[in-house]
């Protein structure tokens, strides 16, 4: 240990030492980066799940680096879970430095060794990448190459993923090539019909030490796409395949997975309409077939509902199933005209928005097995047919209005019916709520401005209704805001007593260029806050509590 | 132990510091994808010799949105008065990028607009919120950002829009 004390240092030396010869070579590069440190000092209160810790205060943080210099790259991300927040992963817990890379890129090739986030398609058979806030980070460390041509694009990969300060078992090896068949012939280029192709093939290896079966240790799935633009219209799809891949989270069968996802869209001026459709059958793509909840996952297989930004709103998120899902979304997005009848002096923007998801069916593939029995083929799904289960459904509309140059309103409503067993795993009753939300801005003085925002969730099962209200002030980059969320309980026959509950909270905080810090105490349920101009997802807690932001 | 092996080139890198640029910095260069599937590198991005401003957003971001839709109410002004350009960078994945392109012309945004379906760029420019907004100068140079959008913001970004058209310093900003 000591000796490699010495040689980190031996090496920093140099590093100092030599800074002017290499400002010759190195002159012009440009180092930059960003920084985060959430801290929270906990009260207890079990009533809310933000229970009191050993540590008192709980510190997440990260400082992220990166060197430029023409063709050449480098960065690294030292991160700080001294301990991790509550509502993160317990193996968080610890500090150093969980990310970093080399790279060389100029316009043809891309070449990147250590960690890396990519995305082939849609991400359905690869995708790595990070999410700070909600504690998620699956990125690849290991080598990528991109080698890009007028009309064709490849990216090839072979890496282990990273999970918390541990690495995988899995090796995933990917190869993805996307066209621009616009591109590729002269008399095509100027054409008002764009034209995609791609593809991409991914395997994973994992030894199988499995005394009862015998597992795959070579897993391959593929995936093919296109994209077709014609001037207000568009189509994309992707269809993904996997061989078997008995895993934990598919009991252990034997049978393949596929998934689709096809999006159809038509937009003009002041008009905006789409429609999604996904399927997907036992999909759920991880580099390690022992893996569970958000670990190691390979593939990505999106919700397809939208995520909303209203506390109340998104109480009740749906949460995909990789392994067997069936929906579709559509939206349409209008604005009226300003200065018309309707729309008023400055025009007014509605937004409608529906989506579903269900079971797919399935079917016992003979008499004596049944659906999904470890060991089997699992079950047959005709691809057509919608299975008997509803996972999730949310319709909601908005109306956005500016009706001077002081006022400004939202107003929203949404009815959302949330499968417990299927987006939570425990057997209580389904959730049917409606929620209505009023958002009011009123800007009384140039920099200067409140916010109101009033919010009510009805709903007759699990916590019952909630009501919140919320102020804001705003003064240039100071701001401050008095939260109020009021579970009222739920006291009905057939569900678990819930007792009222206010959760009351208070924050203030100032932003200056790219840095913001903010201080808030009280209590607080996780989920999406949007105060003083920026969303960010919240842990549950109750306390005080710190964050800074900043980029350079 | 392995947590001290990339302490050298940590060291390295902060010693670097010491001598980059003091000048503005250039925009990294890192491919996104405009609304009609075409990758574009984001060297290409160019306004005459105008003033750019690139705004990080997201369907999901309710201050993003109100960004974009202030600066909207005015942006054929500025646009007659500075020459600026918006470039509005959807960080949406692929959960939600399908409703980028609805949203954007639902809303009728004259903006310029590209998908950063994996946050490469967002990463580049060290972006951790959304909203988070950069002004370039007419040699493409970031001169000004900002990080969350609130009622107010748009004056101090058209107050150094006007600078930069007049060739002022906004080093004070």
């Amino acid at each position: 240990m000591v000796k490699k004390i010495l040689f980190a240092c031996a090496i920093s030396f140099f590093s100092f030492s030599t800074i002017n010869a290499q400002s010759q070579v190195l002159g012009g590069g440009e180092v930059h980066g960003s920084f985060q440190a959430d801290a929270q000092y906990y009260k207890q209160d079990s009533a809310i799940g933000a229970n009191e810790i050993a540590e008192e205060m709980a510190v997440n943080a990260f400082l992220e680096m990166r060197y430029t210099n023409k063709g050449f790259e480098a960065g690294m991300r030292y991160e700080l879970f001294m301990p991790q927040m509550q509502g993160y992963d317990s193996r968080w817990k610890g500090n150093g430095f969980g990310y970093r890379y080399i790279r060389y890129s100029n316009d043809r090739i891309d070449v990147t060794a250590g960690n890396f986030y990519e995305q082939f398609g849609s991400g359905m058979i690869l995708r790595s990448y990070q999410e700070w806030n909600l504690g998620f980070d699956n990125s690849m460390d290991g080598v990528r190459v991109k080698y890009k041509m007028k009309a064709l694009t490849i990216k090839g990969l072979v890496a282990k993923q990273r999970l918390f300060w541990d690495l995988g078992p899995g090796i995933v090896r990917g190869i993805d090539g996307e066209l621009s068949v616009n591109d590729l012939f002269k008399s095509f280029s100027d054409s008002k019909t764009r034209l995609f192709f791609g593809g991409s093939f991914v395997s994973r290896y994992q030894i199988d030490q499995n005394p009862l079966y015998n597992l795959p240790e070579n897993v391959a799935s593929c995936a093919g796409r296109f994209q077709i633009y014609h001037g207000g219209f568009n189509l994309k799809m992707e269809m993904a395949k996997k061989i078997n891949d008995p895993n934990a989270t598919n009991n252990f069968i034997y049978k393949e997975g596929n998934a689709v996802m096809a999006e159809l869209g038509y937009s003009q001026k002041g008009l905006g309409l789409s429609l999604q459709l996904n399927r997907s059958d036992n999909m759920d793509f991880r580099s390690s077939r022992t893996a569970t909840g958000f670990d190691s996952h390979v593939g990505y297989i999106p919700a397809m509902t939208r995520q909303h930004a209203y506390s109340l709103a998104a109480m009740y998120p749906y949460a995909s199933q990789a392994n067997g899902q069936m929906g579709l979304q559509a939206t349409i997005v209008y604005k009226l005209k300003k200065r018309s009848t309707l729309g008023g002096r400055y025009g007014t923007s509605i937004d409608v928005n529906y989506s579903v998801s269900n079971s797919i069916y399935k079917q016992a593939i003979n008499d004596t097995t049944k659906i999904g029995q470890t060991g089997t083929l699992g079950y047959s799904s005709d691809f057509f047919k919608l299975g008997d289960e509803k996972y999730y459904y949310d319709f909601n509309i908005k109306i956005q209005r500016k009706l001077s140059k002081k006022w400004n309103v939202s107003l929203m409503y949404m009815n959302v019916y949330y499968n417990m067993l299927i987006n939570e795993g425990h057997n209580s009753p389904d959730v049917y709520a409606d929620i209505i939300i009023g958002d009011v801005w009123w800007k009384f003085k140039p920099y200067n401005s409140l916010h109101f925002e009033l919010q009510a969730l009805f709903t007759e099962q699990d916590d019952g209704n909630w009501s919140s209200a919320m102020v804001e002030y705003n003064r240039k980059g100071f701001f401050g805001a008095v939260i109020l969320l009021y579970n009222h309980g739920n006291d009905l026959a057939g569900h678990t007593v819930v007792d009222s509950q206010l959760y009351p909270f208070l924050t203030l905080g100032y932003t200056h260029k790219a840095t913001r810090i903010s201080a808030g105490y009280g209590k607080q349920r996780e989920g999406i806050v949007c105060v003083g101009g920026v969303c960010r997802a919240v842990p549950a807690s109750n306390g005080f509590s710190l964050t800074i932001n900043s980029s350079f | 132990m392995s947590k001290l092996k990339f302490l050298p080139l940590f060291i390295l890198m902060m010693s670097m510091l010491s001598f980059t640029t003091d000048g503005n910095r250039p925009l990294p260069k890192v491919d996104v994808k405009t609304m009609d599937g075409r990758v574009v590198s984001t060297s290409t991005f160019e306004n005459d010799g105008k003033p750019i401003i690139i705004s990080f957003w997201a369907t999901w971001c309710k201050p993003c949105i109100h960004e974009l839709t202030t600066i909207a109410d005015v942006y054929e002004d500025w646009q007659d008065e500075t020459g600026v350009k918006l470039i509005a960078i959807s960080v949406d994945n692929s959960r939600t990028s399908g409703g980028v392109r609805p949203l954007v012309n639902g809303k009728d945004w004259d903006y310029e607009v590209y998908l950063d379906e994996n946050k490469d760029f967002q990463r580049a420019m060290g972006v951790n919120l959304v909203p988070h907004t950069f002004i370039l100068n007419g040699k493409g140079e970031i001169v000004w950002e900002h990080t969350a959008f609130t009622e107010g913001s748009e004056l101090e970004m058209i107050a150094i829009l006007r600078k930069l058209a007049n060739g002022e310093d906004v080093s004070g900003h």
